[in-house]
């Protein structure tokens, strides 16, 4: 087996020579690797910002809200505060609780006959940090303010905008009192990744009640279309391994047409190990080159234009593309080292 | 170092090559490799480089004091037939390639590549890009490469095939320089290198002639 005495110092350095410099053959594939990289960064945020807007947009209507009650509405249950308020503690589940009616009552600062409801904090965590919440369609939002009701005057935060279900944006909504124990429906808010076809039967489950109907779990929403699946089978989730493999076959390409120049370094004395050290650190160059741009383009994006996508994801999907575009080209070059110099030599 | 070549036989599939074939090269010597197209220079080259198994017969080294060697691609610097360089890299550093290769510090392996330059008269266009020499540039280039490595043996693979009768005639008057830098093998049927060279060994008569 032919030897060589090339030290590591030199050969790194002609790696990032036949990669870096704008003349050599290869620059175009790094060129690719930075666009490509900071291209894979921008989709996957586009994407998820899409996501995120679209299941904000499907939570107001009542997406992943469930409504536990007696499937019979002539003879309702009766459900336990505890247990209702206990599902917070569930894989899954965001919020529930339990929301009483308390009647209609002339409210000075919101109007004539506002409705007023009590219930859970564990449905309404505000209720820790203000007497009253008010439905964001009775008021904008802004600083606390106080309100008169009846039991007196209250503290009152103006709550952000409920999703369907919950059903408290043209009302007002007090704490419930520690005299009741129980109550006709218990809401549940899953969290917004949450399967409900997995979550709800387990959350009814943990339900205690007393009375001679079953109980069942109704939404608002009809669940015909499913984002989260939407998202993870769509065809643009195989781009990072379309540009790991296309990037990857252009290198060998351009490697094929650089036999010329693996003959002048095979035929001046180097082994056909240090040539494939060689071609392994260029393509790992670009491979590392291609993952920094997709992490810098995905920090500048999540960090600086706040785009809500996960940083860890993306520089992930860098590596991925990365690996896969220098295995294709390990694959296609793979030979190249193990030729004869000579024929390296006829084969340009 | 002297190479001995005995009963060398080659074939490629049922077609012989060559066949019982003796020759030395000697030491510090310019020796021409002599033979028509197809008779086999190329691989014989090859198979004294190391890069090609015989199908019979030894190939061997004699160092200064008779020792019998073993011929490797690492004793052997190699000028092929045409141009084989890093095309956006400088005559320099393509030159300093083969130094690099034996492991030289980068600071000695330029010195030692812009002697080489020296010697085959591109010192001064050193930093031009490859991409921008001519093919006898080159092929000098090529020679430089092989110089620098300082390898006791240098083979040229029909060094001037694809060069003009002026660029030829630099090469040979470049190898009539350089005999006494080291062993040095040129495969050719160009008379004026053949005419340039010290030795001659004729491949398919298998007779040699001293020049």
């Amino acid at each position: 087996m032919q030897r060589d005495g090339w030290r590591a110092g030199p050969l790194v350095h002609e790696a990032v020579r036949n990669v870096a410099d704008w003349r050599a053959r290869l620059f175009p594939t790094l060129v690719l690797a930075v666009v490509g990289g900071a291209a894979l960064a921008s989709l996957s945020c586009l994407e998820s910002s899409a996501l995120q807007d679209q299941l904000s947009a499907l939570r107001l209507d009542g997406r992943l809200v469930v409504e536990v009650s007696s499937a019979d509405p002539q003879q309702p249950v009766a459900i336990s505060r505890a247990s209702c308020e206990g599902l917070v503690d569930q894989p899954d589940v965001d919020r529930a609780g339990i929301v009483t009616a308390a009647g209609f009552y002339d409210v000075p600062q919101l109007g004539a006959n506002v409705p007023v409801a009590a219930a859970s904090t564990t449905l309404f965590p505000e209720l820790t940090g203000a007497t009253a919440l008010v439905g964001s369609a009775l008021r904008p939002a802004g600083a606390d303010f106080h309100l008169t009701l009846p039991s007196g005057v209250a503290l009152a935060h103006v709550m952000p905008v409920q999703p369907k279900g919950v059903d408290t944006n043209s009302g007002v909504v007090v704490a419930l009192t520690p005299s009741t124990t129980s109550g006709p429906s218990c809401r549940v808010v899953l969290s917004t990744l949450a399967s409900s076809a997995e979550a709800v039967p387990r959350v009814v489950a943990a339900l205690q009640v007393v009375g001679s109907k079953p109980v069942t779990a109704n939404s608002a929403f009809q669940d015909n279309i499913d984002p989260i699946h939407q998202y993870l089978t769509r065809t643009s989730r195989n781009l990072p391994l379309l540009l790991g493999v296309l990037g990857g076959f252009a290198a060998a390409v351009i490697n094929r047409v650089r036999l010329s120049e693996f003959a002048a370094y095979r035929l001046s004395g180097t082994s056909g190990r240090s040539l494939g050290l060689l071609i392994a650190l260029e393509q790992l160059l670009i491979g590392g080159v291609l993952a920094s741009s997709t992490a810098l383009a995905g920090a500048v994006a999540v960090g600086l234009l706040s785009y809500p996508a996960s940083l860890s994801s993306i520089v992930l999907s860098g590596f991925a593309t990365a690996g896969v575009w220098v295995l294709v080209t390990a694959l296609f070059t793979l030979d190249i080292p193990l030729r004869r110099p000579t024929d390296l030599a006829k084969d340009r | 170092m002297r190479i001995d070549v005995r009963g060398a036989t080659l074939r490629f599939g049922p077609r012989t090559i060559f066949e019982s074939f003796d020759a030395s090269f000697a030491p510090g010597r310019v020796t021409a490799l002599i033979g028509p197209s197809g008779s086999g220079k190329s691989s014989l080259l090859a198979a004294m480089a190391g890069y090609l198994r015989l199908r019979a017969g030894t190939i061997r080294g004699i160092d200064d004091e008779g020792r019998e060697l073993v011929v490797t691609p690492s004793m052997v610097a190699w000028v092929p037939q045409g141009v084989n360089a890093l095309g956006a890299r400088s005559a320099l550093e393509n030159v300093m390639i083969g130094p690099l290769a034996e492991g030289a510090a980068p600071s000695l392996a330029r010195a030692r590549s812009l002697a080489a330059l020296d010697a085959v008269g591109l010192g001064p266009l050193s930093g031009k890009l490859a991409r921008q020499l001519s093919g006898g540039e080159l092929q000098r280039v090529s020679f430089a490469r092989a110089l620098a490595a300082d390898k006791p043996v240098i083979f040229a693979d029909e060094p001037s095939s694809s060069l003009d009768a002026a660029n030829t005639e630099r090469i040979a008057d470049l190898l009539a320089g350089l005999g006494s830098r080291a062993m040095i093998v040129v495969a050719t049927h160009d008379p004026l290198l053949i005419e340039a060279a010290q030795d001659e060994v004729h491949l398919r008569s298998e007779t040699r002639h001293a020049a």
